[in-house]
């Protein structure tokens, strides 16, 4: 660190310090009894909002630390919620049958899984198995015994692909082309010409256009050009409406941290 | 060796494949029991391997703690952090009994401890800004760049203004139009394309599994 | 010289003026009317369908604290909705949602308190637990095996709203608010495909346009897109009456008018009303709501705020303190009072004494139906949506301008 980073990093220290002051003066903000860790989250999380939000002015310091302390923590409770919910809750209680019944849990695994009202079908063995795959895979971390890890991403990715062809053609492939190639001249409701029979077909030469205009087996040339200029259109649109709702979700996003600030920490906002 | 390293996985890739294929299609109780197990097997692995990714980001962070790298104190800083997480974790203290509980015990993620401070004063707010931040820049870009330069330019621009202002309801105040123009362009125009993508995304992830299937595609072997 | 130039500006300036412009109309929140679109309005009748057969709902909260912004307000709406109605609903949360957990479980708390809805009998949730695709495949297998226990460690066959339900095709509706397109499309491949389920979707507003193919092939029934979904999903809580039918909470009690309210509150000179609140306080409430007018300023802390709001919801489910006779006294707006003669004829008399109740403390109480959350941020989304629309036009005038004095010049 540059000595120009910690005045920085001080300055800031400083002025967040003399500002939390004054609004705990003022009784914007509301410090109870001699220590008060909420409050003092809400002004740590303010100074972390601001130290983040600096970096659109540059690249500086205070941005550094505050990235650095958020991937520091993010990790730690990432092992922590896995721990927890995983381990604690359901590898670990899977094991308990070994506490209980001995070895009769590994021998008569499935008897046992029953008896003692588990839902894992083969008992214990159903987390030692996984858990022997899991543990080759951290031959990933040795590049000698590296190979090792094939066998469990094999398994994986194996059963993986095995389930996503009947999935991914039913609920992706099918559903959606049982919805494009629908009456292009009757409303289902009405049987006659409708608007919305229109929409579907405007729908119907969007699909069509579109798909021309990925498919470059063919020079986009004569007929074939001009229907996938119609797709490069259509896909205008999309990107526009794309961008569009994107405006929109990131200005809400920013609306929440400027909310934060304005409401919870400065009381501005009511 | 070339068995295992080679044909063993490929086999058991194609082996996992059929079967999983099969609880897909096959109406009986072992197929069925068959997927519910694997799936939770997954879940188990992905319970056992959870330390790989934290290995190699912490590995890079000691490495450059160690050998005193630039940037040093903000690995250090990122360390102390780490560790004062995993202490809490670990010690979960219960606020009802005042007592630690000890990382065997379950643990309510609501609990107001020492986590649960860290993670409100510092992950929650920066997490969220990071994103946020997203914000300014598409706006900033859409204000200096967004030009009309060509007739496909002009297309998307009328189409993402109309969608802008058709999604927030002083649209709504001003005509009854623009709102209806903005969804009509989300529900067929943008539909239409949406619906041509997945198409490709479809076919193109079929291909691929039957590849993966088959042996073809081996990239989750890594190098040779 | 270039007209375009003028647009060279140092980006931080820009950044400067988006900011002022969402920050300035948020001092004076002025809430507009969102007129609910058909999708969002679906989502409403799935739920509101599911519930009347009898119905229990799934709701899967995948969003944390850096989409809660947008989805928090989608994940009150929803809430409010189904337990007005006195639905019953399983929250779960996957992941996306892992950091988000502490949230969930506040806002559940917050809106059935609101209903006065009980955890266990009419709610639960459940933890994080990881494995994504594989997590949605086990739902729909077997929801026991998957989650043994809620949040509390309690057994799920002994949970009330839990014990009949088995698998995801055992809900009526289910509602999954989560921030990616993958997590969409895991959802609808291997829980909504294999089960034909109903199932509605709150997404970031960035998503929404991805997933217009779904909503038009029916598989996907209902959709909140962004915090536009959310305020439009509020709009129709306001226009059914859902708000008004909600209780006292905490959070009803307004900071900034603390003081006149605690002032109100001890007077001992005040009878009916006050008087009845008063006398209903802790010992302990009551020496805080003294130190309140002592300090200046509102420093109560939360157990004494939820002694008041319980105080406060004593007067409006009794029948003594206002008598059905001083109902009269509420005079309710045209639209409050069409739907109190209409469907919530039932709930009228405990409707009419909340709405004395605020207008005997004013503005230290937030009135029931009062604006939500996203619908009062539309208004600042509004001018800071109007303000880029002008820029950029003002931008491309420039441009066009630029161009035909080029091709002008080029000419000459």
């Amino acid at each position: 660190m540059k000595k120009n980073d910690l005045l920085l990093i001080g300055g800031f220290a400083l002025v967040m310090a003399v500002i939390n002051i004054v609004l705990v003066a003022t009784h914007r903000l509301h410090w109870v009894g001699r220590f008060d860790p909420k409050t003092l989250g809400t002004m740590v999380a303010a100074a972390i909002t601001i130290a983040v939000m600096s970096q659109l002015y540059k690249d500086n310091a205070l941005f550094k630390l505050a990235e650095h302390m958020l991937v520091g923590s993010a990790l730690a409770y990432g092992l922590m919620v896995t721990w927890y919910a995983m381990w604690v809750t359901e590898i670990i209680p899977a094991l308990s049958p070994l506490k209980t019944y001995g070895w009769q849990a590994v021998v008569h695994p499935m008897k046992i899984a029953e008896a003692a009202n588990k839902p894992q079908l083969l008992g214990v063995w159903s987390i030692f198995l996984p858990a022997v795959l899991g543990l080759m895979m951290y031959t990933r971390l040795n590049k000698k015994y590296a190979w090792i890890s094939r066998i469990p991403f094999a398994i994986m990715i194996g059963f993986g692909v095995g389930l996503a062809i009947p999935n991914e053609i039913q609920a992706n492939l099918l559903k959606q082309l049982q919805a494009t190639m629908v009456d292009l001249w009757h409303d289902p409701m009405t049987h006659q010409y409708s608007w919305n029979v229109l929409f579907a077909q405007i729908a119907f030469v969007g699909v069509m256009a579109t798909l021309v205009y990925f498919f470059f087996s063919v020079e986009h040339k004569g007929a074939f050009g001009a229907v996938s200029r119609v797709g490069v259109w259509f896909l205008m649109i999309a990107f526009g409406a794309s961008f569009g709702y994107t405006v929109q979700g990131r200005l809400s996003l920013l609306l929440g941290r400027i909310n934060y600030l304005f409401h919870d920490w400065l009381a501005i906002v009511r | 060796m070339r068995f295992f390293k080679f044909y063993l996985p490929i086999s058991l890739a194609f082996a996992m494949a059929i079967l999983g294929i099969t609880s897909v299609f096959v109406p009986h109780h072992y197929s069925d029991n068959f997927q519910k197990e694997t799936v939770v097997w997954f879940r188990v692995l992905g319970g056992v391997t959870m330390f790989i990714g934290a290995y190699s980001l912490l590995k890079v962070h000691f490495n450059r703690i160690r050998r005193q790298q630039k940037g040093w104190g903000y690995s250090a800083l990122l360390y102390a952090f780490f560790i004062t997480v995993i202490t809490c974790a670990i010690v979960n203290y219960d606020t009802a009994t005042g007592k630690s509980k000890g990382p065997l015990e379950a643990r309510n993620m609501a609990t107001k401890d020492g986590v649960n401070w860290i993670f409100n004063a510092i992950q929650r707010p920066a997490s969220a800004t990071q994103y946020s931040l997203l914000g300014f820049f598409i706006c900033s870009a859409a204000y200096r760049t967004f030009r009309a330069k060509t007739v496909e330019a002009a297309v998307l621009l009328v189409a993402a203004l109309i969608v802008m202002l058709g999604q927030v309801p002083l649209s709504a105040t001003i005509s009854g139009a623009i709102p209806w123009m903005s969804n009509w362009l989300l529900n067929w125009p943008n539909m239409a394309v949406k619906r041509a993508i997945l198409f490709g995304i479809c076919v193109g992830s079929v291909g691929t599994s039957l590849r993966v299937m088959f042996g073809i595609e081996r990239s989750y072997m890594g190098g040779d | 010289m270039k007209l375009e130039s003028i647009f060279d500006v140092d980006r931080r300036f820009v950044f400067v003026g988006i900011f002022l412009a969402l920050l300035i109309p948020m001092l004076v929140p002025y809430p507009l009317p969102c007129k609910p679109n058909k999708d969002v309005e679906n989502m409403y009748i799935g739920i509101d369908d599911a519930i009347s057969r009898g119905k229990k709902i799934f709701l899967s909260f995948e969003y944390d604290p850096t989409g809660a912004a947008e989805q928090e307000p989608m994940a009150r709406a929803v809430m409010r909705h189904i337990f007005s109605r006195g639905g019953k609903a399983v929250i779960m949360c996957k992941s996306g949602g892992q950091q988000g957990q502490e949230m969930h479980q506040q806002l559940l708390a917050d809106c059935a308190q609101e209903y006065g809805r009980s955890y266990g009998a009419d709610y639960c949730y459940l933890p994080y637990k990881p494995g994504s695709t594989n997590l949605v495949i086990n739902l729909g297998q077997s929801l026991r095996s998957t989650w043994p226990q809620d949040v509390g460690g309690t057994d799920l066959a002994d949970l009330e709203v839990t014990r009949d339900v088995q698998r995801l095709a055992d809900f009526g509706y289910v509602m999954i608010i989560c921030s990616s397109l993958t997590t969409v499309v895991d959802w609808l491949t291997y829980g909504q495909g294999p089960y034909n389920l109903n199932m509605g979707f709150g997404v970031l507003g960035n998503v929404t346009p991805d997933v217009a193919n779904y909503t038009n092939s029916g598989q996907i029934k209902g959709l909140l897109g962004g915090l536009i979904g959310a305020a439009q999903y509020e709009q129709i809580l306001l226009d059914k009456g859902i708000n008004l039918m909600r209780r006292f909470s905490p959070a009803d009690l307004a900071s900034a008018h603390m003081v006149s309210f605690c002032s109100r509150l001890s007077d001992p000179e005040a009878d009916g009303l006050g008087r009845y609140v008063w006398d209903a306080l802790s010992p302990a409430t009551q020496a805080a709501v003294r130190d309140v007018i002592k300090e200046g300023y509102d420093n109560l802390n939360a157990a004494a705020k939820t002694d008041i709001a319980a105080a406060l919801n004593r007067v409006i489910m009794r029948t003594d303190v206002i008598p059905d006779a001083e109902l009269s006294k509420a005079k309710p707006g045209h639209q409050v009072a069409s739907l109190l003669d209409g469907q919530l004829k039932e709930r009228a008399p405990q409707i009419l004494r909340r709405l004395i109740v605020e207008k005997e403390f004013g503005k230290a109480l937030v009135a029931a139906q009062s604006a939500g959350q996203a619908m009062t941020w539309m208004t600042p989304q509004s001018i800071a949506h109007v303000v880029l629309i002008v820029a950029i036009l003002f931008g491309n005038a420039c441009y066009l301008y630029d161009r035909a004095r080029r091709k002008k010049h080029s000419q000459i």
